[in-house]
């Protein structure tokens, strides 16, 4: 059994600063990555910047554990003149989230970078790594509306360079990329309206404070299109169905690096700002909010389930597949924290975590794969088990884990979800579950016949095990699928602190 | 803001009329189908969204609207037609149906809130009567600064700015993988098409861009007091060199002002921001607290006289704060205005040289 | 005093995985790897036997293996019929390795490695559904089952074979996924665990209408005992070669799928629970439906194998009665029938097998006369047909008495009817097979050719011999199972 104080351990001086040293130590990073001589320095750069983060992050995981939520003033002025960082169980657990995904990425890209992007432009693309990486920390960090929009720009930015440079492999790339950020932009520049008519209603940026001054404000129209922008906006940023026409190509196109961090990040920490924003900016008794959790976000989150898994089950290419599941896992997240229970959320909570574990898996062995095997479509992985068996290995413990199979960390979230859904009294949702639950076994059993059961056709290029520097983040990632599904106190005790956090005073 | 009856009338007119235009001005954008066309009315939008900006008292954000919406982008526009085809095809009704929708949507919930929005300029409004006026009563005491946006952007808003810094940042190194990485970054000589009858063009240029740099620096330390800064000085900054590789050709400027050195700068920039933050922190401050910015040790050696009013005596470190953090914006502005119009008129001289091939 | 309990557990559970593990690497020397699959198999039997007699001795085995979540628990502990299914699974592995070395040699099948190796892995999943504390644990065997015993099915590789994987993956995934699984967290919803208790988890904790959903999803969801409509699977994997339909689709698989009722209607709802719950007798009809439908379309089918699957469909539905039946002597009944009906089946199975590998006849028309070939194979045929229809001297007396009586003491016409309307069906449509080919009439002995000298391989023989043999002994012993089984029955304290 892990606790997560136990996993607590940094200096005290540097505990006092960690919310915000989290950030700007992936921030330096960044600059002094782009200003490195080489190709290899600057990775070493992305990798120490980023493990600083993530001990950043587990100092601030301990700290809430003992101590409840953190404060950190930026600059010594206190909210809501200055900005505040806020870190709750919540916050903490999507720091510690995006932290050790960073982690995992960056060690990975030291050998799978070389084969996707010319040596010279390492530098530069560790930067952009490391920045949008700061930005999705601050993100998740920030106690300041305004902030979070800075924030959400600098990783995207970053995010749709690095989309863009995987054009080196595949020209399809750039037009993936420029629909990323266009959609992306369309998405920040819609929450940063929203923004502006709450800073209209109320004069303030800081999230505790518009809250407290909502639930005295009442409904007005400024407030109510306030609610709509930041949710439609955060919804594209979310890849919340049917907004989610971005993220298939910015998935399938993009070099490894960044497709196995924005699959285990970037949409999660979307989800993680509107669930701010509907459960605590919000006030409880908003009616619009509730109208829209019940009417909106839980018929669209399940329609994405049931509608991108059958659209996963029909593609060709494996990494589309993998994308358009993410669209359907966000729907069955999303579906979770509709509940607006304790339990409800902190099962979409800990399925947020297990489809981020299980996506950064399958891309990072498929990434794994494509070192030696330029190839795309299913059909070209077919029998790649014989050829590179512990990619092929860690593909299955990840996939598994996708299909809910027992024993991995994706049944438990499964299950966890079929039991808010039923505690809830939602039997529509449980049912959505359940049977999104079959269409994804479908897509993955099509994917895991191809790799190990099909033999590959005479002449085909074979592939070669990827090196160790790439091997040993996945299987790591991989085993700890099959651990969390024998032991999952580590994942539940940090979704449920989240669900508390966010649910505070709710049933 | 509180100003007499008949001349809020008039801004009112001017207000309207501006709003007009640009109405009229984004209709011609979506209807023309010359590239050329849409940019320069792009430009003429930024210009007129500016002079609006200015009526309604915003000066810092019309300055920065001016030189970045008016200026800067569209140089890069015009350099990244030249790599493209001049005009577009007219797109059928179909397409237009979905867009349509949308920007419906967004409008009809836009006038739905503007319904409910306080009157423009009203005192009570909770924007001015919240966090708006603490700012304004505590600016002074706390900071220093004559100027309270700059107040409120550097100081009690730094970490906003170091923010979108890094975004700026971030887009020049996206712009950097793109287009100004690998042998699209060799730039050749001009050849013949800058010619002699250019020679008043070079002569008036070679007086100006020594006046546009000097005018940078007066933006960048105006700061403090009035409308300025280091975004907008960061982009005059980076428009005198601009100038330059537009009358001189792009190799000269490459040769004085080298890519490498430009992008090194878009780093140094923000690390220096990031810097000025840890070092507040490693003195006993919060990140980005200015007042901690030089060790209270070092501060007891600096003569009284230097720190002014005893009352208000970490003013200084305010000051050097925002003088600081200012210029690292300033040098990750310019370098990366500078990295993306390398970039695209990289990207320019190897298409006009494959067009010569040809 | 549990010690060495654990350790029992542990060695029921690796040993079939062990096997897995060695016949995979030792593959390309058939000696080797079926030497191992028969070692492995009285090792495990001698495990099972052990476990049987401690659970007897009131000295059950426990093992917790690992807490996932909360309430939620990996964790083994032995009950009367847990250790009977245990021993009952792994004394017909080890009598099913014989007949399947002779079957497989016989027919010179491809791919027998992943044969053996899948083999060891759906005992492994059957030992784990057998020796299960809870229903979670349960389910992940019972997943673990389905899936290893796919490439049994679809071992002909050929496009039937696909297209029944593709109906028996479907149905048994699809039913244990929308169904059984939220059954199950429907119950740890209600009771905040999964454990099986004696007199019933549930008891005092649900209302009618939760427990009529509950009992609903557990008993549609546990597809693996093909109750109608969710039989299909059955009849459709009877594409698997004969030594896969007589252990996994006579004994392991189908039985496992009873054996999942009657320990929800034993340890989860508890009889009186039962009683109370209308679902309970609206299931009761739905199972006198299936016994009495499927004996009908038993009678239909020429192919000799898929008239055994309709007529398992019958058999298991009889299984399912019992634990639904309102009094908790209906699950001795239950138990032991699953137990006889285990033995007589295997038998019929490998009866079928034996016929077609001397042979080449799948056909009951085919079969005419072949007895006077093949006397020792259509004997033992007729001993388990009969077992199965439950007549004397054969086990299967017993279990349809105590059954029939079952039904009757609590009035459920409707079971004792189809119970015995079946009964008088199963005479009519397997004892014919055996008699006409022992008998035929005269003048009509054309067929009789064997496929391959000396007709049936020996290993073969002795298999179903050995099983047909047990359907006479369990007659004798068929009371003291009873008693073995009489804890299960037992009230809430």
């Amino acid at each position: 059994m892990i606790s997560f104080e136990t996993l607590y351990a940094a200096a005290p001086a540097l505990t006092a600063h960690a919310p915000v040293l989290m950030v700007a130590g992936p921030l330096i990073a960044a600059c002094v990555a782009a200003l490195s001589p080489t190709a290899r320095t600057s990775w070493m750069i992305s990798v120490t910047g980023s493990m600083f983060a993530a001990w950043m992050a587990l100092a601030i995981t301990g700290e809430v554990a003992r101590h409840g939520a953190v404060d950190y003033y930026i600059g010594g002025f206190a909210p809501p003149l200055g900005i505040a960082f806020y870190i709750d169980g919540l916050g903490a657990m999507m720091a510690l989230l995006v932290s050790s995904a960073g982690v995992m990425a960056s060690i990975y890209s030291g050998h799978s970078l070389a084969a996707e992007v010319r040596a010279e432009k390492h530098t530069h693309v560790q930067a952009a790594f490391l920045l949008c990486q700061a930005g999705l920390l601050g993100l998740v960090s920030t106690g300041d509306a305004f902030n979070a929009f800075v924030f959400l720009e600098v990783s995207s930015i970053g995010a749709y360079a690095l989309v863009a440079i995987g054009e080196k492999r595949d020209r399809r790339a750039l037009p993936a990329a420029f629909n990323y950020l266009i959609m992306g932009t369309i998405g920040a520049t819609l929450y940063v309206i929203g923004i502006g008519f709450l800073y209209a209603a109320t004069g303030t940026l800081n999230m505790a404070d518009l809250s407290a001054r909502l639930a005295t404000l009442g409904d007005s129209s400024v407030v109510q299109a306030g609610f709509a922008f930041i949710v439609v906006g955060l919804g594209i940023k979310a890849a919340m169905f049917p907004l989610h026409g971005w993220l298939p190509g910015a998935y399938s196109f993009g070099p490894s690096l960044i497709v196995i961090f924005l699959a285990a990040t970037a949409t999660k920490t979307s989800i993680y700002l509107m669930a701010r924003f509907i459960f605590d900016v919000f006030p409880d008794g908003a009616a619009f909010g509730r109208n829209f959790i019940a009417w909106v976000l839980a018929p669209l989150a399940a329609t994405a389930a049931i509608v991108c898994s059958i659209q996963a089950t029909f593609e060709r290419e494996i990494r589309r597949i993998l994308a358009f599941s993410s669209v359907a896992q966000v729907g069955l997240i999303l579906l979770g924290l509709s509940l607006a229970t304790i339990l409800g959320a902190s099962a979409g909570l800990f399925y947020l975590m297990a489809h981020a574990l299980m996506k950064m898996t399958l891309f990072m062995a498929v990434g794994g794969l494509a070192i030696s095997l330029p190839a795309r479509r299913l059909d070209d992985f077919a029998g790649v088990a014989r050829d590179a068996p512990w990619s092929a290995t860690a593909f299955a413990a990840g996939a598994l884990s996708l299909a809910g199979a027992p024993l991995t960390l994706g049944f438990l979230a499964k299950w966890r979800l079929l039991e808010a859904a039923l505690n809830a009294g939602q039997i529509w949702i449980a049912a959505t579950v359940a049977i999104a639950s079959l269409l994804t076994l479908l897509y993955v059993g099509r994917m895991l016949e191809a790799i190990f059961f099909r033999s590959a056709p005479a002449g085909a290029p074979r592939a070669v095990e990827a090196p160790v520097g790439v091997l040993a983040p996945v299987l790591v990632l991989a085993g700890l699928n099959i651990w969390f599904g024998l032991d999952a106190s580590l994942p539940e005790q940090l979704a449920g602190a989240g669900a508390k956090a966010l649910l505070a005073g709710a049933p | 803001m509180i100003a007499l009856p008949s001349s809020l009338n008039a801004n009112l007119v001017i207000g309207i009329a501006l709003l007009v235009m640009l109405l009229v001005v984004a209709g011609a954008i979506v209807r023309t189908r010359s590239l050329l066309a849409a940019i320069i009315l792009f430009s003429i939008y930024s210009l007129v969204s500016a002079v609006w900006l200015v009526v309604m008292d915003a000066a810092d954000v019309a300055f920065t609207e001016a030189v970045i919406g008016a200026g800067v982008s569209t140089i890069v526009l015009l350099g990244a037609i030249l790599l493209t085809r001049g005009e577009v095809e007219k797109p059928g009704w179909r397409a237009l149906v979905a867009p349509a929708l949308v920007c419906a949507g967004v409008g009809g919930l836009l006038i739905y809130a503007a319904a409910g929005l306080p009157a423009l300029g009203d005192p009570a409004s909770p924007a001015n009567a919240h966090v708006g006026r603490a700012y304004l009563e505590a600016a002074p005491k706390e900071i220093g600064a004559p100027n309270i946006v700059t107040a409120v952007l550097a100081s009690y808003r730094g970490f906003d700015t170091l923010g979108e810094t890094a975004v700026i940042f971030a887009a020049g190194i996206g712009v950097a993988l793109m287009l100004g990485f690998g042998p699209h970054a060799s730039p050749l000589p001009p050849a013949a098409t800058i010619g002699d009858h250019h020679v008043v063009l070079r002569v008036s240029a070679k007086f100006l861009i020594p006046l546009i740099a000097l005018f940078a620096l007066y933006v960048q330390f105006h700061g403090d007091l009035g409308a300025g800064g280091g975004f907008q000085a960061g982009v005059i900054m980076a428009a005198a060199i601009i100038l330059h590789a537009l009358v001189f050709g792009l190799r000269d400027t490459m040769m004085a002002v080298p890519p490498r050195l430009v992008r090194s700068i878009a780093a140094l920039g923000v690390l220096l921001y990031a810097g000025v933050g840890v070092a507040c922190m490693l003195n006993g401050g919060a990140f980005l607290d200015y007042d901690y910015l030089f060790p209270p040790a070092f501060e007891k050696q600096v003569p009284g006289w230097l720190l002014g009013d005893p009352e208000h005596a970490h003013h200084w470190g305010q000051h050097f704060g925002i003088l600081l953090i200012e210029l690292g914006v300033l040098l990750t502005v310019a370098a990366t205005m500078l990295t993306i119009f390398y970039g695209f008129a990289g990207r320019t001289v190897e298409a006009i040289r494959q067009e010569r091939g040809a | 005093m549990t010690s060495g309990g654990d350790l029992l557990i542990f060695l029921a559970l690796a040993t079939p995985l062990f096997a897995a593990v060695a016949i995979y690497a030792v593959g390309r020397m058939p000696d080797v790897r079926e030497t191992l699959t028969v070692i492995a198999s009285i090792a495990l039997s001698i495990v099972t036997i052990s476990m049987f007699m401690r659970v007897g001795a009131g000295n059950p085995p426990v093992l917790t293996v690992a807490r996932p979540l909360a309430g939620l628990e990996i964790a083994f502990r032995l009950e009367p019929l847990g250790a009977l299914f245990a021993v009952m699974a792994s004394a017909l592995w080890g009598v099913n390795s014989l007949f399947s070395i002779g079957y497989m040699r016989g027919k010179r099948e491809a791919n027998q490695t992943r044969f053996y190796v899948c083999f060891a892995f759906a005992m492994f999943a059957v030992m784990g559904i057998a020796m299960a504390a809870n229903l979670f644990t349960l389910f992940i065997f019972y997943e673990v089952l389905t899936f290893s015993t796919y490439p049994l099915v679809t071992h002909a590789g050929d496009a039937a074979a696909r297209r029944a994987g593709r109906i028996y993956l479907a149905t048994l995934v699809g039913a244990s996924l929308v169904l059984f699984l939220p059954g199950i967290v429907g119950v740890h919803l209600a009771a905040g665990s999964t454990t099986f208790i004696p007199g019933g988890l549930l008891t005092g904790k649900v209302n009618v209408v939760t427990g009529n959903v509950l009992l609903l999803l557990l008993v549609f969801g546990a597809a693996k005992a093909a109750l109608m409509p969710l039989h299909g699977w059955l009849p459709a994997a009877m594409v698997a070669p004969a030594p896969v339909s007589a252990l996994l689709h006579a004994v392991a698989v189908v039985k496992a799928g009873a054996f999942v009722i009657l320990k929800t209607s034993a340890y989860i709802f508890g009889s009186d629970l039962i009683s109370a719950l209308p679902a309970a007798t609206w299931l009761l009809w739905v199972a006198a439906g299936t016994i009495v439908i499927a004996s009908l379309v038993a009678m239909t089918k020429d192919e000799l194998k898929l008239r055994l699957a309709w007529s398992t469909v019958g058999q298991l539905a009889y299984v399912t009665s019992a634990a639904l039946l309102p009094a908790a002597a209906g699950l001795v009944a239950g138990g032991l029938h699953m137990l006889i009906h285990a033995f007589a089946k295997i038998t019929l199975f490998m009866c079928a097998g034996a016929i077609y590998v001397a042979t080449g006849a799948s056909k009951v028309s085919e079969m005419r006369g072949l007895g006077r070939s093949m006397p020792i194979v259509f004997a033992c045929f007729l001993a388990g047909a009969l077992c199965v229809v439950g007549l004397p001297p054969f086990a299967g007396m017993w279990s349809k008495f105590l059954l029939i009586t079952a039904a009757f003491g609590t009035q459920t016409w409707i079971t004792a009817a189809a119970m015995i309307v079946s009964s008088l069906l199963g005479l009519l449509y397997l004892a014919p097979v055996a008699i006409r080919a022992l008998l035929p009439p005269a003048g009509d002995g054309s067929s009789g050719g064997f496929i391959r000298p000396y007709g049936a391989p020996g290993p073969v023989v002795a298999a179903l011999a050995i099983t047909a043999a047990g359907c006479v002994a369990l007659f004798l012993f068929a009371d003291a199972v009873a008693a073995y089984l009489a804890p299960i029955a037992r009230r809430v304290p």
